[in-house]
This record gives structure tokens, sequence and C-alpha cells, in this order.
């Protein structure tokens, strides 16, 4: 039988594998992108990146899903980070601050209802975010939704109460 | 039939991720992907050699200017003055001698040589050093 091809730095990740997870990691960064599809698709490249050359090495703990989305998160929120970190400065040095593309409430809320859901979730931190679209829309388990954001399982559950109180009673008349 | 509050939240949620998922059109393709990531590191790596010869280049550079610094601007010890003054000629020892020889150095040769040689007598202070 022909051994399936797996990457040089990373003999547990096939390739084929890592190929059927390409849209859902693609959907992942854009999601910790806002939308912005440039910044995810450099972000998925930056995580196979990681993936090539070792750097970010699987070691069949966890699901390869639930690896290539933590991976990805870790490098969302690196950005994220030096992003602030350049605001900062901007703010510092008394420049102008441009919005960052896809920013603010998702592109795609078309109706009323969808747009007020839309809002309801991007008022949320990032991580309560995070965990609600893992579990409500990934369908992970707590335990991999807190593999995937970095945190520890009762954080994790945490941020899932808090985030399903905070969307629940922003949309109470539709819930 | 009537569903819990939560599972009408968590409905809600996941409609409203997947309508975004669809409004997105245009996944980058995964070869196109991952060969953009292999170019990434490539060119990181030929970046990174790069660096590397220029900063040991300028490195070395730097440590060359700094030996040639210091051996320049250092006092040769007493030995080092002596085997100089040994390769000098008379001529060079008595009649300039502070050009090449330090102050150390001309009393340690006038030491060494205690009978100041005459003019006209090279030879014996030659034989002498």
């Amino acid at each position: 039988m022909a051994e399936t091809p797996t990457l040089p730095a990373n003999p547990r990740v096939s390739v084929a594998e890592l190929e059927a997870l390409h849209r859902d990691a693609y959907s992942w960064a854009l999601t910790r992108c806002q939308q912005a599809r440039a910044d995810a698709a450099d972000l998925l490249q930056t995580a196979y990146a990681r993936l090539l050359d070792g750097s970010a090495r699987f070691d069949g703990q966890s699901s390869l899903r639930t690896f290539l989305f933590g991976v990805i998160e870790r490098l969302a929120r690196e950005q994220r980070r030096r992003e602030r970190l350049r605001a900062l400065l901007l703010l510092r040095f008394g420049a102008a601050l441009e919005p960052a593309p896809g920013m603010g409430v998702a592109e795609s809320a078309g109706s009323g209802e969808q747009a007020r859901i839309a809002a309801a979730l991007q008022a949320l931190s990032p991580r309560q975010r995070g965990v609600l679209e893992l579990v409500f829309y990934r369908d992970c388990s707590i335990e991999e939704a807190a593999a995937v954001m970095g945190i520890p399982v009762g954080t994790a559950r945490t941020h899932y109460d808090r985030g399903k109180k905070s969307l629940a009673a922003s949309l109470r008349d539709l819930t | 039939m009537n569903e819990s509050p939560e599972r009408r939240l968590a409905n809600l949620v996941r409609v409203s991720f997947a309508q975004q998922d669809a409004a997105q059109s245009g996944v980058p393709g995964f070869r196109m992907t991952l060969d953009a990531a292999a170019a990434r590191i490539r060119s990181r790596r030929t970046q990174w050699r790069r660096y590397t010869w220029a900063y040991g280049g300028a490195m070395a550079l730097l440590a060359a200017l700094v030996v040639l610094l210091v051996s320049n601007s250092r006092t040769p010890t007493l030995d080092e003055d002596l085997a100089l003054a040994r390769t000098l000629s008379y001529e060079a020892i008595w009649h300039s001698p502070s050009d090449r020889l330090t102050a150390n150095t001309e009393s340690a040769l006038l030491r060494e040589l205690p009978a100041m040689p005459q003019a006209g007598e090279p030879q014996l202070a030659k034989e002498y050093l």
C-alpha cells in the first residue's frame, strides 16, 4: 500500500488530511481576522509555513483540526497584539489611525435579524466569540475549544457561559 | 415542536456563521497556499543567510579594525622593544633612538650598553648588541 505523503518536518501531518481541512481552516482564519480575506489568506499561509518548517509540531495528542485551529488562533492573537502595539505607537506619535479592513459588523449581515445576531456576536470579546463559534458552529467540545484557544478548560467554560448569557440578553426577543 | 431557548440561540449563531461562510467566495486553493508557504520559508532562509553573511562580514571587519587599533596604540613591552632594538642597526639606536624606541627601552639599552661608543667605533656597539 502506498504511503500517504506527509510534511517532512511534521511527519504526523498527512497532506491529504490537511487538504481536507483547508476550507474549514480558511473559514476559521476568516473569523479570526474579522472577515478580512487577504489577512485570512495570509494567516493560513503563515500557519502552513509553521507546519512546513516544523516550528508548530503536531504530536497527535489532539485531532489535526484542533491543532491546526490552535495554530491559526495563536497566530491571529500574535497579529492582533502587533496591531494593538502599532496602533499604540501611532497614537503616541499623533498619526491618524486607519480602521483595519473588515472590522466591525460582518459585511454579510443581510436581513435585519441576521444583522442583529452578527452585531451581538461582534459585541462579545474575541475569546467569547471564538469559544461560541467553535462550540455552536464548528461542533467542537468545550475541551477542544479550550485547546484551540490555548486556555484552560475552566476558562473556556466561563467564556462559553458568559458569551451565551450575553447573546441571550441581546437577542432576548429572538430566542 | 418547541425548541429550548439555548438550542434556539445555538441555531441562530450557527446560521449567522454559516451565512458569513457562504458569503465568502473564493477560498484560496490548498496547493497554492501550501506552495506560497514553502516559498515564504525559502525566501526567509535566503534572507537569513544574506543577513548572516552581512552581519558576519561587518563583525569581522570591526574586529580587524579593533585589533589594528589596539596593536597600534599599545605600548610595546620592554622585551618587545629590546627585541626590536636588537634588530636595528647601530645608527638607528644611537642616532635616532627616540623615533623607534620608548624611553624605558632607551634606558634599558643604556644599561645594556654601559660604555657609550665613541664616534668611529660602531663595530664595538654592534658586537655588544
